[in-house]
């Protein structure tokens, strides 16, 4: 069975889905790519290359079919896009192997071998925001803090194997994201991610996945240095790079990362190189 | 201006800074409270800010409050990468407008690309938005070719009325543009080399792509080439094929630049024709990628990484450079080339990175300094401190650098006063322009120019390494300190050599220093050595070496 890897987005991420889209066929290029489209498929013809881009187009009124009203009704951009994950997941794991979720302002840089290899031992395969712990007086003991509040595992990037604790998962966690994928952090909740901490007491058969060259991000930059090994390939704290995780990247966000970028000047190679594909994907999707 | 704010102030705004528009100030703070958005405290690095500013001041509540409501007026820092004082000196209009600088950068700033402070921060936003002068982005010099205008038996006749013995040996080069007519390094080195080999009375014909570019020629539309034969340029466009084998015997066949010519083209016209040398100079790293700069994104040395390296992914230059590779690779197997480097640094970087050069070059530097005397050391007591940039106000030869160090001095109050050398104007009323149209008929213009104008050290600040860098050679000529980057490739080597230099590992190291001044002050008052740089090398000295 070829590796699947999902996206959920609506129309306002098509750059960043496009992005995505292109590093996977560069390093992953084998793999059966699906788009989740929170949006109705627009009947004048836009966005028609993009959605023909991906290998399958599954909108959220397909997935959800006569829920979809109800469903969608309480939430917002973010919660409807988080909260198709599950049944998109069931979906897909029905068809058997491996199921690997990206968000769409991820993009590879490299192939995601050492990934799916440890998914082929579990049934559920995480990547946490924090892989070590700062410092005690580090100011970033922040970003742990956060961890607490948003969910110790980062949902933007996750692997599930078609077992039937897989399966299990994706039915309980679809389960739960049909009414509770909102962001209220005062009720502990935080869309998709936060229900992600009960998975090491409610499925033992997960794993963490731990290269710190996947899934960096602007919330685990101060612990991952960037190098250059002798072959002009970039090492996170010693790993290779393998997907970044651009959350955050523009406007405040880029504001609040300059700190981090300070002390780990290379990682901007990365942010550039990214800012440069979204804005050549933009005007791609604006001359449609 | 509300009762509560006006008793918080006492009717005074307290160290308020002269330039300030009071009543945009005040109309300011009438609101403050009601429109710092949440996400705005968040920004403001608490501790950094207790210690730094409010360790007398342990009333203080929150930190960020007090950044928000005062510390920004006082000039404070609210973290450590923005700088309040250097965003209201480099943008006027905030400065202007009276709003809290870093509110201004948050909400904007940051998406107008303004820098946040000087030094390294400013160089990360740099690198973030790249958009250099060589960004390879801008196709519309790739994708058209001149037409010919002239057949290949109209320009064989044209140069052959122009050879000054036809029994003569003749020498072919290949540049990049009309070294009579643009300025540069390049330009330079073919203009003393057609002198030199007119002195040993050998024709000189030097072809350039009538569409001149920094890239190789599409192979089709066919492209067309000009001439300069013994210094005097046909202004006619013509199609290569075929007319190399119309010179007859060829003493060497010379590659100053690839870029602009076709190299499967070039390939055919050597394997057809009589050619004794064949010479390639390593001016740039032209062979090696379609940035002959080798610069990583424009910004720092990449020191030739594999093609298929993330390095490359991610490089501006990167897409471009399989293609360019495969194309010059062609033209290196076609004939024995022999490797002239001009530096010691150009003969290491063209051997050493993945795609290595398949001999070792030769050096022949372009020339040297030769001293005949010695600055007075007490020029110094009656004026400030001169610093300058000399040539194309340019990123990757350090001008954005210059112009920032130039801010980073007025910042400081240092006594220095800015020159820019150049034909270009910058039109920066803090740096004084001295014009500089210097062709190869005006050696030792700059070295002249810099003494007469009691420059005391030179800004060579390029963001790759160099392989030669005539200025660099005609500022220590001049009797000047050289203030450059660990980067610069021949640049800081020749400012070593000639104990000149004033390196720096990058520039937050040297925005960093706050002793420059005084450091080029001592180096000064050694009262060091002036001559003047004369052209040794080029092609000639190298065929002369080879038959010695």
């Amino acid at each position: 069975m070829k590796l699947q890897i999902f996206t959920s987005a609506n129309l306002a991420y098509a750059a960043q889905a496009s992005v995505m889209l292109e590093s996977i066929r560069r390093f992953e290029p084998s793999a059966h790519v699906v788009l989740i489209l929170v949006d109705e498929i627009p009947l004048d013809g836009s966005y028609h290359n993009f959605l023909n881009s991906f290998d399958e187009v599954v909108t959220a009124r397909d997935l959800l079919r006569d829920l979809h009203d109800s469903w969608m009704a309480p939430y917002s951009v973010v919660e409807a896009c988080t909260s198709v994950k599950g049944p998109a997941l069931e979906m897909l794991l029905e068809r058997g192997g491996q199921v690997i979720y990206l968000d769409p302002d991820t993009a590879l840089f490299a192939p995601l071998e050492r990934f799916c290899k440890q998914l082929a031992d579990c049934s559920i395969l995480l990547t946490p925001h924090q892989l070590r712990p700062a410092a005690v007086d580090d100011p970033h003991l922040a970003d742990e803090i956060d961890s607490l509040c948003y969910g110790v595992y980062n949902f933007g990037v996750f692997g599930v194997r078609s077992t039937p604790e897989g399966k299990a998962f994706a039915t309980w966690w679809s389960q739960r994201l049909a009414k509770h994928s909102v962001d209220d952090s005062v009720r502990g909740l935080f869309t998709d991610q936060k229900w992600g901490d009960h998975i090491p007491v409610f499925f033992p058969d997960y794993e963490i996945h731990r290269e710190a060259g996947l899934n960096v991000a602007s919330w685990n930059l101060h612990l991952r240095p960037f190098s250059l090994d002798s072959f002009g390939n970039y090492l996170v704290d010693g790993s290779p790079l393998v997907l970044y995780h651009f959350s955050k990247i523009t406007h405040l966000g880029q504001a609040a990362s300059l700190p981090k970028l300070l002390n780990n000047p290379l990682a901007t190679d990365i942010i550039r190189f990214y800012l440069e594909r979204l804005e050549y994907w933009a005007s791609q999707i604006q001359a449609k | 201006m509300s009762k509560s704010k006006q008793h918080r102030w006492g009717g005074q705004l307290p160290h308020l800074r002269p330039e300030f528009n009071i009543e945009a100030l005040q109309q300011y703070l009438s609101n403050i409270g009601s429109t710092i958005p949440a996400e705005l405290f968040a920004q403001v690095d608490r501790e950094f800010y207790q210690e730094k500013y409010l360790q007398d001041l342990p009333t203080v509540g929150d930190p960020a409050l007090y950044f928000f409501e005062f510390g920004w007026m006082l000039g404070h820092q609210p973290n450590q990468w923005f700088d309040t004082d250097f965003y209201l000196h480099e943008y006027g209009d905030v400065r202007e407008a009276g709003v809290n600088p870093f509110e201004h950068f948050l909400f904007y700033g940051c998406r107008e690309k303004r820098l946040c402070s000087v030094g390294s921060n400013s160089s990360l936003l740099r690198r973030l938005n790249l958009r250099s002068e060589i960004d390879p982005r801008n196709d519309s010099l790739r994708i058209t070719n001149q037409p010919p205008t002239a057949s290949l038996d109209q320009i064989w006749q044209e140069i052959k009325q122009r050879l000054t013995s036809q029994a003569g040996p003749t020498v072919v080069a290949f540049g990049h543009d009309n070294y009579m007519r643009q300025i540069g390094g390049i330009q330079l080195v073919a203009g003393i080399e057609q002198q030199k080999f007119a002195e040993l009375s050998t024709n000189y014909i030097y072809i350039f792509p009538s569409h001149p570019r920094l890239a190789l020629a599409p192979e089709l539309p066919v492209p067309t080439f000009q001439a300069v034969v013994n210094g005097r340029t046909i202004p006619l466009r013509f199609p290569l094929s075929g007319l190399l084998q119309k010179f007859g015997p060829i003493e060497a066949f010379i590659i100053h630049s690839i870029f602009g010519h076709e190299p499967t083209v070039i390939a055919q016209e050597i394997a057809a024709s009589d050619i004794a040398h064949f010479i390639w100079w390593i001016h740039d790293y032209s062979i090696h990628c379609e940035n002959h700069l080798l610069a990583h994104n424009n910004s720092r040395p990449c020191n030739d990484p594999p093609i298929d390296s993330q390095m490359c992914h991610v490089c501006v230059h990167g897409s471009r450079r399989l293609e360019h590779v495969t194309r010059t690779q062609e033209l290196l197997l076609a004939a024995p080339w022999q490797f002239i480097a001009p530096s010691e640094t150009a003969r290491l970087n063209s051997v050493s990175g993945s795609t290595k050069l398949p001999s070792i070059p030769e050096i022949v530097a372009h020339g040297e300094v030769l001293f005949d005397g010695q600055r007075d050391p007490s020029e110094l007591q009656n004026r400030k401190l001169r610093i300058a940039f000399v040539g194309q106000p340019v990123q990757h030869k350090g001008w954005k650098v210059f112009e920032q160090f130039v801010e980073f001095s007025a910042m400081r109050n240092l006594e220095i006063d800015f020159f820019h050398f150049g034909s270009v104007e910058s039109k920066k009323k803090s740096i004084v322009f001295v014009d500089l149209s210097q062709t190869s008929k005006s050696i030792g213009l700059t070295t002249s120019l810099l003494r007469q104008n009691q420059i005391d050290a030179v800004f060579i600040w390029s963001i790759h390494q160099e392989t030669f860098n005539l200025v660099t050679y005609e500022s220590i000529a001049a009797g000047c300190i050289v203030i450059t980057s660990r980067e610069s490739g021949n640049i800081q080597a020749a400012a070593q050599k000639f104990g000149s230099a004033l390196i720096y590992r990058d520039e937050s190291e040297l925005f960093e220093d706050n002793q420059v001044l005084n450091k080029i002050s001592q180096m000064t008052s050694r009262g060091m050595p002036i001559g003047k740089f004369v052209y040794t090398g080029t092609t000639t000295a190298f065929l002369q070496g080879q038959s010695v």
